[in-house]
């Protein structure tokens, strides 16, 4: 009886690209089990075919954070508002991880996957969907790494850290929403592919991962924190230390995530229909 | 054009008819630029079997993963997992990673997961042309299966006996355009009309580049004029070439009628013919050929027939109904063979 009803709602219209429809949320419920899939698929490829395995979620942040460590602890001597300079850069690290994993591979998903494209029917938002749930995979890698070396180190965790999934929901939002985005402008624009690299690298400089964003003039917060990575890596610091203080410009970064998601998912939309021909 | 639940529909015509694009728009990888389509149920659809399998992974892994890819639930492939692991054959590799497969396991799996499909609309294209003999007979009967059980069937094929034997009803495409949509022996016959009057000579294959077919003669007149013949004339069949291959090959002559190759003919064995024109011939015994429209397929291949060049449908010669005592009117089959028959009384 279940499957009868759940079939009368399958009458699927048919329209040339011109005519607008927004993405199908109870489709892409339905495929749910290919997102697990192609996530298994992903993460299986990526650390179990290599000698060190799984090793590596763990040896590639802890080199970037020694890299950024050197650079902004050591030499240029940033202030890290009394935080050990490891400690901090790492908790930069935490955020910043989520978004350098996800938005090349996000770039590259549908564009890689185009023998897929070009003979089944799937909802193509699951390609880029699914990068992000691998990023969090890095990304909960990096927390670990981070909460071990503040024990190790003797320092207090803040009982803030209960308002942790406020932070990282809105980082998988504006992460999501800039996958959709990236994934349908390399559709578009080849070229965006090797704009993208660059574009990520700067990024690493332009959001508060070895800085705290207080060392951001005044005059230039508001539009700082336009970035919604500026306004995420503040509020995940202001979970973990005690003392954080926080912008009051930090909503701008929430308001900016949301309008990203949807303008990602509109903006992917428009592309899906296109993407066959186009590969 | 409508099909509703429990129909088979074979879509037949030309290549660059439009098939494929057909069978694209309606599985909604690609879109029409004007028009509109409605699908009302599950559809899945085989325009390629093994797409999305990824070579890291296990067999089993794999069966999951294309399972999703196609639209089932993770506990639809679960329960039938047993079940498609058992049409594939391939039980003992099953946890073995697919890049130590052999490209026909690859294709058993590949195609058992197709096969099993929970779904209201399968949409095929020529995807019955894979595996060994045996293994495609397995698909046959198991779409034939799926037509039974009262889904809808969308078939694009070459094969006329496929569709024939297949589909009730038929479309025939033609440069984009619905030309006949109806029984599919009716439909058939329009499209055999329609190759003998577009007369598309070229090959498809390795070597399609490299040989051009210039004429068919039929008993030294062009087949465009001597499309027709007696069955009581011994037939002479022309096949003028240009080419520019170095290796030797041999050109190969099929009839086929009501989609089966009834027969091959070659000539000379593999001889090296130099670079430019030549003409092969074959001469067929009259009374051979019974009255019906007999499509001619020419093709050839080198020694180690790894290049080739293939055309299936490359005209229609009409064999004329003409009976004599000799030639008797009743359905003796396709063809008269030199054979002799006695009756000895107890």
């Amino acid at each position: 009886m279940q499957e009868q009803n759940d079939d009368k709602s399958r009458l699927t219209q048919i329209l040339p690209p011109g005519k607008f429809q927004f993405i199908d949320f109870n489709e892409v419920y339905r495929y749910r089990a290919l997102l697990v899939q192609l996530a298994y698929k992903d993460f299986k490829v990526r650390y179990v075919q290599t000698y060190l395995g799984g090793l590596w979620a763990i040896i590639n942040p802890l080199i970037s954070m020694l890299l950024l460590y050197f650079v902004f602890g050591r030499l240029a001597k940033v202030d890290t508002l009394g935080i050990p300079a490891g400690v901090f850069v790492m908790s930069g690290l935490v955020i910043w991880t989520f978004y350098s994993t996800l938005l090349p591979e996000a770039g590259n998903s549908i564009v890689s996957s185009h023998q897929m494209i070009k003979k089944i029917y799937f909802p193509r938002i699951l390609l880029p969907a699914y990068k992000a749930i691998n990023a969090l995979v890095d990304t909960a890698v990096a927390m670990i790494i981070l909460l071990m070396m503040m024990l190790f180190l003797g320092l207090p965790i803040s009982h803030r850290l209960f308002y942790l999934p406020l932070p990282l929901g809105v980082m998988l939002i504006s992460g999501a929403g800039m996958g959709f985005l990236v994934a349908a402008l390399a559709v578009n624009f080849r070229d965006f592919q090797h704009i993208l690299p660059h574009v990520i690298r700067l990024g690493i400089f332009i959001c508060p991962v070895a800085y705290p964003a207080s060392l951001v003039p005044d005059a230039y917060a508001a539009f700082y924190f336009v970035n919604p990575v500026a306004g995420i890596t503040e509020v995940f610091r202001w979970c973990l230390f005690d003392d954080y203080i926080l912008s009051p410009n930090i909503w701008i970064s929430m308001v900016s995530s949301f309008i990203l998601f949807i303008a990602g998912l509109t903006y992917f939309s428009r592309t899906e229909k296109t993407m066959a021909d186009l590969l | 054009m409508r099909s509703t639940k429990g129909e088979t529909v074979g879509i037949i015509g030309g290549n660059g008819a439009g098939k494929s694009t057909l069978l694209r728009i309606l599985s909604r990888i690609t879109y029409p630029s004007s028009g509109r389509a409605w699908t009302n149920g599950r559809v899945s659809s085989l325009l390629e079997v093994g797409t999305g399998f990824h070579y890291e992974l296990t067999g089993r892994e794999n069966v999951y993963l294309n399972g999703t890819l196609l639209g089932m639930t993770a506990p639809e492939v679960k329960k039938r997992m047993d079940e498609i692991i058992a049409f594939s054959g391939i039980e003992s590799f099953i946890d073995t990673q697919v890049k130590h497969y052999s490209s026909g396991m690859f294709v058993r799996l590949a195609f058992s997961v197709s096969a099993h499909l929970n779904t209201d609309i399968l949409i095929l294209d020529e995807v019955l042309a894979v595996g060994d003999a045996g293994f495609q007979q397995k698909s046959l009967e198991k779409v034939a299966e799926v037509v039974r059980e009262g889904k809808t069937v969308l078939f694009a094929s070459h094969s006329m006996s496929a569709v024939r034997n297949l589909c009730q009803k038929s479309i025939l495409l033609h440069q984009g355009k619905l030309m006949a949509y109806g029984d599919s022996p009716h439909t058939i016959n329009q499209y055999l009309d329609l190759i003998s009057t577009s007369r598309d000579y070229r090959f498809s294959g390795p070597w399609k580049e490299n040989i051009t077919l210039k004429g068919i003669d039929v008993n030294g007149h062009d087949i465009k004029i001597n499309q027709a013949v007696s069955p009581l004339e011994k037939l002479t069949i022309d096949l003028h070439f240009t080419h520019e291959l170095t290796e030797p090959f041999r050109v190969t002559l099929s009839f086929y009628c009501d989609g089966y190759r009834c027969f091959t003919l070659h000539d000379t064995c593999f001889e090296a013919t130099g670079s430019g024109g030549f003409t092969s011939t074959y001469v067929i015994p009259a009374e051979t050929l019974r009255p019906g429209r007999w499509v001619i397929a020419v093709g050839g291949h080198n020694a180690v027939m790894n290049q080739w060049f293939w055309n299936e449908q490359a005209d229609v010669l009409e064999v004329m109904e003409h009976y004599s005592p000799s030639f008797e009117k009743i359905n003796l089959g396709l063809i008269n063979i030199q054979a002799q028959s006695q009756r000895k009384i107890h």
